[in-house]
């Protein structure tokens, strides 16, 4: 835009409007000694053009002053025109994305986040997981700018953001858990709207083709379902091509069908070597999305590691069942790397840390189970046990 | 900047795309308009006019006697420096001055205007000064060809507009109602749709751009500002187009006193965003406040007949000096008084202010 240019060569930082602002003055001017009463409100108008367009001088002037002093923003201020072609690798994103050291926010008596800390790597998809009101939104929003922190210290992509909340907010992408939309606006012009907070841009086109949102580009985003809105939720998250996606409960209220495209997107994202933070209270997304996951209850991290890794560590281990009439559970027992078995109404079921050993003895050709073994099923734990192990209670309760 | 802009703009578009809130705002003041218009700026089947009859012979007291016989005229016959008078004060649209020749053939070549009619037409009237303009002539014509006189030009009339210094009840009326309009959209937009954006985290979202908060909110009052202020140009449109409004001042004037005072309103919408927490709650409160204040500002009934106590609540409220301005700016075609810009903008200061401080993003 006209209104965010600066004249060329030696006079680089000064903004054409202020040209404009002189021109404006000088017709005033002229126009008030050559009526003395008709050209007093012609004179007037220009003014206060004149007034308007110093001021905006004033901001663009400002801006560039600001961001030579800010380092942490420089690469966004190198490229000021909106239209931006994506950059697939920004070249000063460090290696560890998110650093949280020992964040804590109380309300009043509460304390919503306790002493949280854990770090998330470039590319990897970092998930938050727990249940409602435990924390996990208050962390992403305390990483996010959106609240304060008591007590701790957050840096996102190398700058803290209590310090230069603003340098991080141009290179984050947020969507919040609650489809935020403006009303009465339709999708390609949330896009729009969105894009002009930016200075580096992906084109509305492209979004609207990526989040498969072309047919309703010109509808009214109330009126979507709940899948497209979450869609253009994360759409908007991406417009400014972020490094780093902050996404709160993306998929909640979503049928499996819109849930598995929308877990396309997010992986699609990290393909390109960006990095994901997300909270869930679903542990099959957890499982199937993210590299790391830490378990908050009640404001603290109660574990944090793999999903594997977890499973592992805190589940119950595996169940082996079976069918079988006679089976001897003493001699079950007494097989390498059982914890447990129990025989209940010709129904055998195991509990082992390593199946792959129980299964080979079980299935031994030379086996001792007379009437052999059918139903066979081998159930590994999931992230939802591993929450009853470490809190003792439900992850939907 | 760019993003101020474009939040503007989605402002406005979608406070013109909400059907319901518009027609909400717009439809009391024109069905106001509509009674009013009707009972106070005369939208009647028959009109008042004066007859001055300088000939005073049989034809022209036969003429009289025609035209009032006509059911669409109601006639009184006076002398002239009455009749002007009456014309004056808007009790008659149109005078018909008769000729002191009337009667008497009109020579060809000659100047007919002694032996024909002047009619004079109230300029600040025009539709009902025209209705009795087509009627007369229609009736002055028939007269001619019936009563045999003069050639084929028949009688002559001639048209003299008189510019009157009286305002009708719809002048009066039209400064009134864009007050009100702006008052009531000023308060209800803007603390509706920051209310609302902030329950539907909206404007959480926002937060979580580069977008300075003071932009988010200054979009959300600006946006308001421009979606009221093309109510109110809406509304005047209909007064001046379909009511026959006309101003008497300078209508820049009245746009610079309209900016001042919409600011004001708007900034007083923020400051009750403050108040309530749902838009439900917002669209009550505005009523709550918007209403108490239009009744003690002058716009229904003059507030010099009212206790001192309250006179001196109304003297402290920005709306009774928007309205004064408007009236004082089209009804008299005075210049703007300069406390009529002065406590508006105070009040628009103040509560921003204070709005800003007390602001809750959610």
């Amino acid at each position: 835009m006209l209104g965010n240019t600066r004249l060329p060569g030696p006079f680089s930082r000064v903004p054409i409007v202020w040209v404009l602002a002189l021109i404006a003055f000088i017709l005033a001017g002229l126009s008030a000694a050559s009526h003395s009463k008709s050209g007093n409100q012609q004179g007037l108008i220009l003014a206060v053009v004149g007034v308007v367009l110093v001021l905006r001088g004033a901001m663009v002037f400002n801006q560039r002053r600001h961001s030579d002093g800010a380092a942490t923003s420089q690469s966004t201020s190198v490229t000021p025109t909106s239209t931006a072609s994506p950059s697939p690798t920004v070249p000063d994103v460090p290696k560890t994305v998110i650093e949280a050291t020992g964040l804590s926010k109380r309300y009043g008596d509460i304390v919503a986040v306790d002493n949280v800390s854990f770090s998330v790597q470039r590319g990897e998809i970092f998930g938050l997981l727990g249940p409602n009101g435990a924390g996990k939104s208050t962390t992403l929003e305390m990483l996010e700018g959106l609240r304060d922190i008591d007590t701790g210290t957050a840096m996102v992509l190398g700058t803290d953001i209590t310090t230069n909340p603003v340098a991080v907010k141009r290179r984050i992408g947020v969507q919040l858990q609650a489809t935020a939309l403006p009303s009465f606006t339709t999708v390609a012009e949330s896009i729009d709207l969105f894009r002009a907070f930016y200075d580096h841009t992906r084109a509305t086109a492209d979004l609207l083709k990526e989040f498969d949102l072309v047919p309703q580009a010109k509808q009214i985003t109330t009126k979507l379902s709940g899948g497209q809105q979450q869609r253009l939720s994360i759409a908007l998250a991406m417009v400014n091509d972020p490094d780093v996606a902050f996404l709160d409960e993306p998929t909640t209220g979503l049928d499996p069908q819109a849930r598995i495209s929308l877990w396309h997107f997010i992986e699609r994202f990290r393909a390109q070597g960006k990095t994901v933070m997300l909270t869930t209270h679903y542990m099959e997304e957890a499982e199937r999305l993210c590299d790391r996951v830490a378990v908050m209850d009640q404001g603290r991290v109660v574990a944090l590691d793999t999903p594997d890794q977890l499973v592992a560590r805190y589940g119950p281990g595996t169940a082996i069942s079976f069918t079988n009439t006679d089976a001897d559970v003493v001699k079950l027992r007494a097989l390498t790397g059982v914890e447990s078995a129990e025989f209940e109404a010709g129904q055998v079921r195991m509990i082992t840390r390593t199946p792959e050993v129980v299964l080979a003895q079980l299935l031994h050709p030379g086996g001792d189970h007379p009437n052999g073994i059918s139903n066979l099923r081998v159930e590994r734990g999931t992230l939802e046990d591993v929450f009853i192990a470490l809190t003792g209670r439900d992850l939907r309760s | 900047m760019t993003g101020w802009l474009a939040l503007v703009k989605t402002t406005v578009r979608s406070s013109f795309r909400n059907r319901a809130a518009l027609i909400f705002t717009l439809l009391i003041p024109i069905f106001l308009m509509v009674l009013l218009g009707n009972v106070l700026g005369g939208g009647n089947a028959s009109v008042n006019i004066g007859v001055v009859d300088n000939a005073n012979n049989t034809s022209s007291k036969a003429y009289v006697t025609t035209l009032k016989h006509e059911k669409n005229l109601v006639v009184e016959q006076g002398n002239a420096p009455h009749e002007t008078n009456r014309l004056q004060h808007d009790d008659v649209v149109a005078v018909v001055v008769i000729g002191p020749d009337f009667g008497t053939a009109c020579a060809a070549g000659a100047s007919c205007a002694d032996s024909g009619v002047n009619l004079q037409l109230d300029s600040n009237d025009p539709s009902d000064s025209q209705i009795a303009s087509q009627v007369i002539n229609a009736i002055t014509q028939g007269f001619a060809q019936g009563a045999h006189i003069g050639g084929p030009p028949g009688i002559a009339v001639t048209t003299t507009e008189v510019g009157t210094q009286n305002i009708t009840a719809i002048d009066y009326f039209l400064p009134s109602m864009m007050t009100y309009v702006a008052v009531l959209a000023g308060l209800t937009y803007v603390s509706i749709t920051i209310v609302d954006q902030r329950e539907r985290k909206v404007l959480r979202r926002y937060r979580a751009t580069p977008l300075h908060p003071l932009q988010v909110l200054g979009a959300a009052m600006t946006g308001g500002a421009i979606t009221v202020a093309l109510e109110v140009a809406a509304l005047a449109l209909v007064g001046v187009l379909v009511f026959g409004a006309r101003g008497h001042g300078s209508w820049l004037l009245a746009v610079v006193a309209l900016i001042v005072g919409i600011a004001s309103f708007v900034s007083m919408g923020f400051l009750l965003t403050s108040l309530v927490s749902t838009s439900d709650a917002a669209r009550g409160i505005s009523s709550l406040i918007g209403f108490p204040m239009l009744f003690l500002s002058g716009i229904f009934f003059p507030v010099d007949a009212l206790p001192q106590w309250i006179q001196t609540v109304v003297h402290v409220l920005p709306v009774y000096y928007v309205s004064d301005a408007l009236h004082q700016i089209l009804n008299s075609g005075t210049s703007l008084p300069v406390l009529d810009v002065v406590v508006p903008l105070a009040w628009a200061g103040g509560c921003f202010a204070l709005a800003a401080w007390r602001f809750r993003w959610e």
